[in-house]
């Protein structure tokens, strides 16, 4: 992977699902891959950015022919740019992360406190929702993604890319951010997003930051040599990377269609419980959610022509996962019975769903 | 040569503790699909034997195809000692913990923590002697094991049909590609019991596993790959400590 390569750098990865990385530089705590760390000489060469970028959006040969450059100047007097074909949707997201630096020159991404969240608007006016899981105590809570609604353009992102960037370096001990963005084709909308991860020919590509003499990047650079101008490293595109950044969380969430059942009561064949008439019932999600089933055994009585159903038991089960099941049994009486499942699902937008099934079989039993 | 079966086994024992981040993207689309197919034939009852049901605020607009996303978080130190932390885009978190014998569960669409130690408030007091209530989950290692495939991959070693495809780098280590079928009586592996191929990563030293594809045809249905991981650093008590947000309910189940 990626190695610091010296002052003055921004490494921007040229796959959609890698936004931007800042190297340190040599007096500067190392560097990793998949953010940047601040120093006060990184910090000055980020205030002049926004003059290098105004050049750099006529020189840059970063992208293809059909990529366009946006520099922007961001509230700070920092700026940074990104270009690439298409533009973004209303629709995409954007997710940042902060990640504490350990003394070790580690990066613990757990540790994260406070530091960005309300709404924010860019200088070119597009407003971007942040909102930063905090670690309320003791650090030990480990949210830090940052889920933004994300302004229409890619100026916006790069804006909002440098206000994170200040965020960052206002905090002791943070240090790296990065963004990442997620977004799908214009030609694709409304619809599908299409899945980030490199190779994926529907995703467009953010293409990369020029700075220092760095114009040339290739499709194979993530990183840039100052001295002489070259960029290096691997694709960051090789799928058998990790791809760090396809955490683009998507804050609007599809359809979840989840499932519940009831099988019919029945006798149980189980050592222990033969002679019980027994019922079962299950929820199940495609995704791991807080998932419940209340199972409820009837037996129906009947006086003359006047019958009602009786409850014999019921059996309860909840799990944070994909299933989950309950049985409840009562002891054998030829007759009807009934299972009566009452199923819930905890889904990730706050709401709760849920349903009810039902099954009924008249049984006989064998003593 | 490597014994496959043996590594995926042995992988808990092959570290003191660990702790990951892994990202989750599911295809609901094929994902519901596949769940679907498998379910009994609805009877014609009122209501029914079987039923399906959706996210009321779910964004129709966003597409059934739209990939679904979150983070999923886990350290274990080993023996005892757990936690995984669900986190969703929409700011929604669940949290489990398990230490010795207390375990919690922190769900924040709901605003609870449950927990099997500790004493209800006066409110909680109160309020139980008005109205019963369900217990909830409370979860355990060995079902937080269950359900997070990547730490213990065991299942896979019995009932299921392993083809090595070679090795290669990931996330910083070294991996075997392995693609995995579904034999006949096999272990319950992974999130979906639908699901019958797998394409997986196994890491080489130590036999977790760091990318985890269910497999529909040539699509991948469910990914869970692994962003960054550690072994055998120590892991403070305060990663099992959780002190949830102002206005929680705590709720104690026994």
């Amino acid at each position: 992977m990626q190695t610091p390569s010296g002052s003055g750098c921004i490494n921007v990865f040229r796959d959609a699902s890698r936004v931007h990385d800042v190297a340190a530089p040599p007096d500067a705590t190392q560097t990793t891959d998949r953010g940047f760390t601040l120093s006060q000489r990184a910090r000055n060469q980020f205030v002049s950015l926004a003059a290098l970028l105004l050049v750099a959006g006529a020189l840059s040969a970063c992208s293809d022919d059909s990529s366009r450059l946006d520099p922007v100047t961001a509230p700070t007097g920092r700026a940074a740019a990104f270009s690439r074909g298409g533009s973004l949707d209303a629709r995409d997201t954007v997710s940042c992360e902060i990640a504490k630096l350990m003394p070790d020159g580690s990066y613990r991404d757990k540790a994260a406190k406070f530091l960005v969240s309300g709404d924010l608007t860019s200088p070119t006016g597009e407003r971007a929702n942040v909102a930063l899981h905090d670690s309320p105590k003791k650090g030990a809570d480990p949210t830090r993604v940052v889920a933004c609604q994300l302004p229409n353009t890619v100026a916006a992102m790069a804006w909002l890319a440098a206000t994170f960037h200040e965020a960052s370096d206002s905090v002791s001990n943070f240090g790296k951010a990065s963004a990442t963005v997620d977004y799908a084709p214009a030609a694709a909308l409304p619809g599908a997003r299409p899945r980030l991860p490199s190779g994926d020919s529907t995703a467009h590509s953010l293409d990369c930051i020029t700075l220092d003499g760095c114009s040339d990047c290739p499709e194979t650079a993530i990183s840039c040599d100052p001295g002489t101008g070259e960029w290096e490293g691997p694709a960051p595109s090789d799928p058998d990377q990790p791809q760090f950044s396809i955490s683009g969380t998507d804050a609007s969430l599809g359809p979840i269609v989840c499932s519940g059942g009831t099988d019919y009561p029945h006798l149980s064949g189980t050592p222990g419980f033969f002679g019980n008439v027994n019922v079962h019932g299950w929820t199940q999600c495609p995704v791991p959610l807080n998932i419940s089933v209340t199972v409820d055994l009837a037996r129906q009585r009947c006086i003359l022509f006047f019958c009602w159903w009786s409850g014999v038991n019921e059996g309860f089960n909840s799990r944070l996962g994909t299933y989950t099941d309950a049985n409840a049994a009562g002891a054998c009486k030829k007759g009807y019975w009934r299972g009566t499942s009452t199923h819930t699902a905890f889904f990730p937008s706050g709401q709760i769903g849920g349903s009810q099934t039902r099954q009924t079989q008249f049984i006989f039993c064998p003593f | 040569m490597l014994d496959l079966r043996a590594l995926l086994t042995r992988a808990p024992e092959s570290f003191r503790t660990i702790s990951l981040q892994c990202e989750a993207e599911y295809r609901t689309a094929i994902l519901q699909r596949e769940m679907l197919r498998g379910l009994p034939n609805v009877t014609e009852s009122d209501p029914p034997s079987t039923a399906t049901f959706v996210d009321p605020s779910g964004d129709d607009a966003t597409g059934a195809d739209a990939p679904l996303r979150h983070e999923w978080n886990v350290w274990w130190r080993r023996p005892d000692c757990w936690r995984d932390d669900i986190v969703w885009a929409t700011d929604q978190i669940a949290v489990c913990i398990v230490r010795g014998a207390a375990s919690s569960f922190y769900l924040s669409s709901s605003g609870t923590l449950r927990m099997n130690t500790g004493s209800p408030g006066t409110i909680e007091r109160l309020r139980s002697m008005i109205q019963t209530r369900q217990p909830g989950y409370l979860p355990s290692i060995d079902d937080r094991l269950s359900q997070m495939p990547l730490v213990r991959p065991a299942p896979l070693a019995n009932g299921w049909e392993l083809s090595e495809l070679g090795e290669r780098e990931y996330a910083g280590r070294t991996a075997i590609a392995v693609h995995a079928t579904r034999l006949g009586q096999s272990s319950p592996f992974g999130l979906w019991s639908y699901i019958n191929e797998y394409d997986l990563l196994v890491d080489r030293e130590r036999g977790v596993l760091l990318r985890c594809a269910g497999m529909v045809g040539r699509a991948e249905a469910g990914v869970l790959a692994v962003r960054y991981m550690t072994f055998d650093e120590p892991v403070s008590d305060e990663i099992f400590a959780f002190e949830p947000p102002p206005g929680t309910r705590t709720l104690i189940d026994r």
